[in-house]
């Protein structure tokens, strides 16, 4: 009997058809070509994860009137946490790590692959491949480090698992801190002078990897890095102004956004979204119900909402507070294009009841609202305000770089002795006049709370919900299943163990 | 395989053919007859033990057959106990054959062969074959319902062709406990769309000893389904026609449109909504739009509104102030989505054949509409086989099962229907029209007319499934033959859908009127999967030395299937009128895909069969098996099975000491083995994958998505069984017991992983798992009296507990994964509790305790006037804290640490989602033609969540109905109850909702932490069955020469349940083949009442 079963084992040797086995992968250039797409997948199936990162903490989302619920009527389903500081080891706002670790994984055998193999692809290819990897993995652990501090620094892929030695311990942020700036130096070096864009800036470039470098070193620069650090960030912020070919402020602030206008000049680096392939994972709630929206009214438009145009189809977890949407100019372009005011017509007069999110409007398909605006991750105006920023710390005009973004703004409405730097009110701070500024310009593109963590802890208490006395909120909880997953990892201190 | 396999027949061939036996034959004959009524019995078959000679009575009863002096005649009639006699120079016989045959002397199926229950050591039990008499059945599985101890059968949904879930022994499994291997007339296949009258026996195999002869996938059980087959003896042909009619099982009550309006507007009121807000909402609200003012019969009583008095409308004081009119619309959309259902079964069998050949042949159709609108199942089957001796000793046997089937489900899912359906707004009209023609879509499909969206939508099933065998069984000596299979089995399943372009309430009314999809999704999805299984075994028994009975088996198998799936899918096709995918305009990468893969398992096996005198008996079964979804190195496993008994009965001192006047069968078991699984494995998996991600800018992207695991292997239990058959008063009770202890070690289990590796889970071999457990069957003859009453009793009882041994190390006391914090007042501080734990059980729950609700403002001060109650952000009058403060009306929570503070640690231990005790009973009384089957089945010791009550009353929704139990509800004038203030959407934080009902869950259906209040106990007793029936008697029908039975019946399936829970169904709710202790709303299993005839030509 024993017999006889061996001898027909080799029928077992069943390989699949429908997939790939490990033992066919990494052989050919397509499978690399593939494989770079699925990082950058991946990469946008944490959007979600990134936007609330980087900015549901901060002062613009909220419930108004005294209410709990969207003033559609709508329940806000524990997402209010977010904006409201009170969260901890069950309602940890993002869980795992934002799920960064699965890509870093990606990106780490990607890594491993290339450079144990290096004629897998073709010269430019390894170099621009590299440099994606290396950018991307340097981006994800930026993240990482300024919202949990402490974290694992993992380099290596996963190729098999040791059962009795899974725990390990968080790096120490000057180590994380040490590996990210190897890495955009990593990245910087392998893509050497190709400041190309591939897949209509879909993909990691060398500008993107600058761009980061400036973020990174201005963060540091805030943290006793001061004017050199400030000095490599400008560095690499002109770097991007002389080589990059084609890199402008469009001239109408919504036409960044639209669905239809994908890759244009402003974009850097975008998380690409398509009709048939992907939305963006926050628009359900982003956006209210359609037939509730149709209760109320739009006063710009002198109009009542309708379910047939104002299909947003969600339901409307995080309403924009009024008074973000007060904050701005009504000559402000930016205004009516990032948020949606909706009124209460009563005898003939409009009383605002809420706001939603504007930004991002995705395009009509079938009768249904697709959200397949891209994200954007880096754009021109980006650029231009870190170097503001930049120039301030090196005790430099930021003029120029400032009244670029506002001229854009403010469209045919902008008058320099007005709408100008150093003309507004406020300006006199010209550090708080760079923070409002991204306020106006990057709301809803997960940038407010890290701008405020970047310049500093007041200006987070100053900002937020959160009072000055809980200074361990500035970092988020670890989720309770991370913890059991992983011994070695402690509750973020301050927050509750149990 | 081949090559020593013919070599082996060969050796075989060459023994035997040198010896055929040659003896003296001479003419033997005479008579049989019934031993209740003297009457000729026509179709008995004679053969001669060991030979295979045979011979049939005539219609008088008489027969005739050659024979040597040496040979023992064996009669045998369906029904009937089996008689052998020698013939020792006898050359007449007039015998009269007993009816029933004794339960201990049963001919039970136990894998690759049969065996007498006098004989086996190991825990079988066979299903009363009075179970599949009556009752039509869309999914014979609900015949195992209480009826095999050792079984939990629980009914997932009461959708028409619907499979129950089937767990043997509480599961072997801690990630998915897996059901049993269904092995039909030897091919391993589901049992859906097996026709209930095509079934000869069921058996269930449970130790392990007598489920290691399918070995690797036994793990669970087996349960093997053995259909009918031809007979020798006259043809008969039987027809079967029933008649069903299907009631919906009562549900909660819903409040009419005033109280629905009153409270809903109370509840806002109470969470401080303004009354612009409430008056904005759907349902209770007054909206004064086109499309509002159609759909919604609510309006300000006013002088314009007053005139609706008279025409239907009614009006109830708003608690805003003023008053409101309405017109009831309350349960309309209930009783369009629930109705009373016809089932009609039609079944034809023909069946006959002489002492060379035997055929067998039926068709069936059936078709039952469920209780909710929209779904159904339909079938027509056909089975035919038959077998023919071609020589003496070679007997050839074919068979083909066809079905064809269609099952659709609720146009949304169960838990929508159960919920959103029935707690719609009861001021909406759900037609358009006064004549209620055009159905009013509402605002989704499942919030609004369901006749709308059913109208929208083109649904199709279609599940074929076709059976083929062949076999030759040649008789190479007397006691040996060899016997060759092959089977195939091809499964196909066809879905086609598409959805109409749709509109919302709102869309129809705007102007101008507009559509909210127009999609036009076009499916159709294609599997197939083909089985082939071939298998030879060699089978000898003999007697040596008169005493000693040996038998032995060895056989070897080849398993293999391929699938194949494939869709299309299509969408923005131009047209409603196209409803294919042709018309579609629009295809997406990942809708539209082929795909194969392939399995294969090549095994061989053994079974040795021992007894002395009957006295003392052992088996010895052995299989090896080898598959392809396991890295070589670790692919074959062997599993072993021994089990022995003894006969105690038919000892010398038994008959001496005169124990057998009342023991006539008393026998201890005492059986070991050992199981695998690798159920649940990809197929490719150990091989690590790269998986599609779908596409980024129109490129296809892959990554890495699966690890080699090349040191998975095979999962393994081993059960230990010790039993006891009894058999009382010469038969007339029957008990068997059972006590068993199954250990699952290498448990494919997932091990959560760190999230820097990349992974979530791996699989690993590193759990122990333990089932422990008794099972008890009883049968018992109460009254017997020839001719007159005759009443027969069953009884079953299963106990298991369950025990996580072993998890994957991974540095947590007690290799925790998941899991909750609690204080343990016993231990003075927090401890785990819940998730995966060593020493730990299966499915415990922990949530808040609901000490009262608080009556008034007294009992706050008194009681929690330093509370914080951190989940809901709300404190007691003596401090401050929070959004809103603990008010009358609100919860009173158990504070377990008395620390003031009410967070998630003050949770206690409130139940286990698992039944602990599940059986049933039935009680068979017969009185001339009449007769009278009652069949029962409980489950006990579990506990459910009731989340459609707290999400009901909690209103998660915020604007739809409530059950009346809302009328209990805590109001000023009504302060003594367990049931909280009404709040507008109580999983809002302070101060709209005060999390009263959901707590930590935010509406989310989670088992653990909402309030103990809507916890509640599942045990119940249920009435599967109750069937009268008429036999015309045999009298009467010999007189119209053409009929031989005629039966009458009428049964009524699951009448009722004895239960607390206040649910219509009070069984473990299941979802995705698991228990997860919520009620979110199951398809309600309907009430069923047939009537029949039966005719037998």
């Amino acid at each position: 009997m024993l017999l006889l079963c061996m001898a027909c084992s080799k029928k077992l040797d069943l390989a699949p058809v429908s997939s790939i086995s490990d033992a066919n992968y990494w052989k050919t250039p397509d499978q690399v070509d593939a494989f770079v797409a699925g990082i950058n997948i991946a990469f946008r199936n944490n959007t979600g994860a990134l936007q609330s990162l980087g900015e549901m903490r901060a002062d613009i989302f909220g419930t108004d009137q005294g209410s709990s619920s969207a003033f559609t009527g709508e329940a806000t389903q524990g997402v209010e946490r977010l904006w409201l500081n009170n969260l901890d080891l069950d309602n940890p706002g993002v869980s795992n790590y934002g799920g960064f670790y699965f890509n870093i994984n990606q990106i780490n055998l990607l890594i491993n692959k290339l450079n144990s193999n290096p004629g897998l692809v073709s010269a430019a290819d390894l170099k621009y491949y590299q440099g994606i990897a290396y950018g991307m993995r340097a981006f994800y652990y930026f993240q990482l480090l300024r919202t949990w501090g402490k974290v694992i620094i993992q380099t290596e892929p996963t190729t098999a698992i040791d059962i009795s030695n899974l725990a390990k311990a968080p790096s120490a942020e000057a180590d994380v801190m040490k590996l990210i700036k190897d890495d955009i130096d990593k990245s910087a070096t392998s893509f050497g002078t190709n400041y190309t864009f591939r897949n209509t800036k879909s993909y990691w470039s060398k500008p993107a990897t600058l761009m980061l470098k400036a973020e990174v070193y201005l963060w540091t620069g805030y943290r006793g890095g001061a004017a050199a650090d400030a000095a490599i960030a400008k560095t690499a912020l002109t770097d991007i102004q002389v080589n990059t070919a084609g890199l402008s402020l469009l001239p109408s602030f919504a036409n960044v956004f639209s669905a239809s206008n994908k890759g244009n000049a402003e974009i850097i680096f975008t998380v690409r979204n398509k009709l048939d392939e992907a939305q963006l994972p926050f628009a359900g709630s982003f956006f209210p119900q359609s037939g509730l929206i149709a209760n109320f009214y739009d006063s710009a438009g002198s109009r009542k909402f309708n379910v047939t145009t104002d299909n947003w189809g969600g339901l409307l977890r995080a309403p924009v507070k009024i008074a973000s949407f007060r904050k701005f100019d009504d000559k402000d372009s930016r205004k009516w294009a990032s948020i949606q005011p909706a009124y209460n017509m009563t005898a003939g007069v409009y009383t605002i009841a809420g706001a939603f999110v504007n930004k991002y409007q995705g395009e009509q398909s079938a009768g249904i609202r697709q959200f397949t605006n891209d994200f954007p991750v880096y754009r021109y105006a980006d650029l231009l305000l870190l170097l503001a920023e930049a120039k301030i710390m090196l005790g430099e005009d930021p003029k120029n770089e400032i009244n670029l973004v506002r001229a854009r703004a403010f469209g045919a409405n902008y008058i320099a002795a007005v709408h100008g730097f150093p003309n507004q009110p406020g300006d006199s701070d010209a550090k708080n006049a760079v923070l409002r500024e991204r306020f106006f310009e990057f709301i809803f593109e997960g940038k407010r709370w890290y701008d405020l963590r970047r310049m500093g802890d007041s200006y987070v208490f100053a900002n937020s919900s959160i009072p000055s006395s809980d200074t361990y909120k500035l970092l988020w909880p670890v989720d309770r299943n991370t913890l059991t997953n992983n011994r070695s990892l402690a509750q973020t201190q301050g927050y509750p163990a149990f | 395989m081949s090559a020593d396999f013919k070599k082996l027949l060969f050796v075989l061939l060459l023994c035997c053919t040198a010896e055929w036996l040659s003896a003296q034959e001479k003419n033997i004959s005479g008579r049989v007859t019934a031993d209740e009524d003297g009457k000729p019995l026509q179709g008995v078959s004679i053969v001669l033990k060991g030979k295979n000679k045979a011979a049939q009575t005539a219609a008088d009863g008489s027969f005739s057959i050659e024979a040597t002096n040496a040979d023992i005649l064996v009669f045998t009639y369906t029904g009937y106990a089996s008689q052998e006699l020698p013939v020792k120079g006898n050359t007449g016989f007039d015998l009269s054959l007993k009816s029933g045959g004794q339960k201990m002397d049963e001919v039970v199926v136990v894998g690759y062969g049969t065996q007498s229950r006098k004989n086996i050591s190991s825990a079988i039990s066979k299903l009363d074959k009075d179970v599949l008499a009556t009752s039509p059945r869309s999914n014979i599985g609900s015949a195992l319902q209480g009826t095999l101890s050792g079984l939990q059968v629980v009914n997932a949904t009461g959708q028409p062709g619907a499979a129950p879930l089937i767990l043997l022994r509480g599961g072997a499994s801690i990630n998915s406990p897996g059901a049993p291997l269904v092995v039909v007339d030897g091919i391993i296949r589901s049992f859906n769309d097996i026709p209930a009258e095509d079934i000869a026996s069921v058996e269930l195999l449970k130790d392990a000893a007598s489920t290691a002869i399918y070995g690797a996938r036994a793990n669970n059980g087996v349960i093997l389904i053995t259909t009918k087959q031809g007979k020798s003896g006259k043809a008969e042909i039987s027809y079967k026609f029933t008649s069903g009619y299907n009631k919906r099982r009562d549900g909660y009550q819903y409040l009419g449109a005033k109280d629905y309006i009153y409270y809903n507007r109370l509840g806002n009121l109470n969470s401080g909504r303004t009354l612009a807000q409430v008056n904005s909402s759907r349902g209770y609200g007054l909206l004064t739009d086109a499309a509002n003012l159609a759909s919604f019969d609510i309006r300000p009583y006013d002088a314009a509104s007053a005139n609706l008095i008279g025409k239907g409308w009614d009006t109830v004081g708003d608690p805003y102030g003023g008053n409101i009119i309405f017109k009831d619309h309350g349960g309309e959309i209930e009783n369009l989505v629930f109705k009373n259902t016809h089932a009609q079964d039609h079944y034809v069998s023909v069946m006959g054949g002489n002492d060379k050949g035997k055929y067998f042949s039926s068709f069936n159709y059936y078709k039952e509409d469920g209780v909710i609108i929209g779904s159904g199942y339909k079938r027509f089957s056909g089975d035919l086989n038959g077998s023919y001796k071609v020589k003496p000793n070679i007997e050839v046997s074919s068979g083909i099962n066809l079905s064809t089937s269609s099952q659709i489900g609720a146009i949304t899912s169960d838990v929508n229907t159960l919920y959103r359906s029935l707690a719609i707004w009861p001021t909406f009209n759900p037609w358009l029209d006064s004549a209620k023609t055009q159905p009013n879509p509402g605002n989704s499909s499942s919030d609004g007319n369901p006749k709308y969206w059913l109208g929208k939508t083109d649904r199709s099933n279609e599940v074929n499934r076709i059976t083929v065998n062949a076999s030759v069984k040649w008789d190479v000596l007397p006691g040996l033959y060899i016997k060759a299979s092959g089977a195939g089995y091809l499964f196909e399943q066809l879905d086609q859908s598409f959805g109409r372009a749709t509109q919302t309430y709102s869309n129809i009314f705007s102007t101008p009127p507009s559509f909210n999809d127009l999609t036009r999704r076009a499916t159709s999805t294609y599997s197939r999967s083909f089985q082939q299984q071939y298998n030879a075994i060699i089978n000898y028994s003999k007697t040596i030395a008169a005493n000693h009975h040996l038998g032995v088996m060895v056989g070897t198998e080849f398993f293999g299937t391929k699938a194949y799936n494939m869709q299309v899918s299509g969408t923005k096709a131009p047209t409603d009128d196209i409803g294919t995918v042709n018309a579609s305009t629009a295809f997406v990468a990942g809708d539209n895909y082929t795909n194969r893969s392939e399995y294969r398992i090549i095994s061989g096996f053994g079974r040795l069969n021992y007894d002395f005198d009957q006295r003392y008996l052992l088996t010895v079964v052995m299989r090896q098996d080898g598959v392809s979804s396991l890295a070589p190195g670790n692919r074959t496993g062997v599993f072993p099975g021994m089990s022995a008994g003894w006969n105690l009965h038919r000892e010398k001192f038994f008959t001496r000491l005169g124990l057998d006047k009342f023991i006539s069968v008393l026998k201890p078991r005492v059986s070991y083995g050992v199981n695998g699984n690798v159920a649940g494995l990809g197929n490719y998996e150990v091989q690590g994958v790269y998986g599609s991600q779908g596409l980024y800018n129109g490129n296809a992207g892959f990554l890495n998505t699966g690890l080699i695991n090349s040191d998975l292997r095979w999962e393994k239990s081993k059960t230990t069984d010790l039993g006891l058959d009894l058999g009382l008063l010469n038969g007339k009770i029957n008990l068997l017991f059972d006590y068993y202890n199954r250990k699952t070690s290498d448990l494919l289990t997932n091990l959560s992983l760190p999230g820097y590796t990349g992974f979530n889970t791996v699989r690993t071999n590193l759990g122990n798992f333990q089932n422990k457990g008794y099972e008890f069957t009883v049968n018992a003859n109460i009254i017997n009296r020839a001719g007159g009453l005759k009443i027969d009793v069953g009884a079953n009882a299963s106990f298991v507990k369950n025990k996580i041994l072993n998890l994957p190390y991974n540095g947590n006391d007690k290799n925790r994964q998941g899991g909750l914090q609690v204080f343990d007042p016993a231990q003075g501080k927090v401890i785990w509790v819940g998730g995966l734990q060593e020493g730990a059980a299966l499915g415990d729950i922990y949530a808040f305790k609901q000490l009262s609700v608080f009556a008034d403002d007294a009992e706050i001060a008194k009681v929690a006037s330093a509370r914080k109650d951190l989940v809901a952000g709300i404190s007691g009058p003596g401090v401050v804290y929070g959004s809103g403060k603990i008010t009358p009306g609100d919860v009173n929570w158990a504070d377990i640490d008395k620390n003031d503070t009410i967070d998630s640690r003050d949770q206690v231990y409130i139940g286990n989602i698992n039944p602990k005790w599940t059986g049933g009973f039935s009680l068979n009384a017969s009185y001339k033609g009449f007769s009278l089957y009652t069949r029962f089945e409980f489950a006990l010791g579990h506990t459910i969540y009731n989340d459609l009550v707290a999400r009901t009353l909690g209103n998660y929704q915020g604007t739809f109905n409530y059950f009346d139990l809302q009328k209990s509800a805590w109001s000023p004038t009504n302060t003594q109850t367990d049931v909280p203030k009404v709040y507008y959407a109580d999983q809002v934080a302070a101060p709209l909702g005060k999390k009263n009902y959901t707590r930590i869950n935010n509406a989310n259906a989670v088992l653990n932490s909402n309030n103990s209040r809507f916890y509640e106990k599942g045990d119940y007793l249920a009435c599967r069955e109750i069937s009268l029936s008429y036999d015309f008697s045999k009298t009467v029908l010999s007189k119209t020469r053409v009929l031989s039975q005629v039966r009458l019946f009428v049964s009524a399936s699951n009448l009722f349940y004895i239960t607390q829970f206040t649910g219509p169904s009070p069984e473990p709710p299941v979802s995705g083949g698991v228990f997860t202790g919520i009620y979110a709303g199951t398809y309600p299993t309907p009430k069923t009442f047939v009537a029949g005839i039966q005719i037998s030509l």
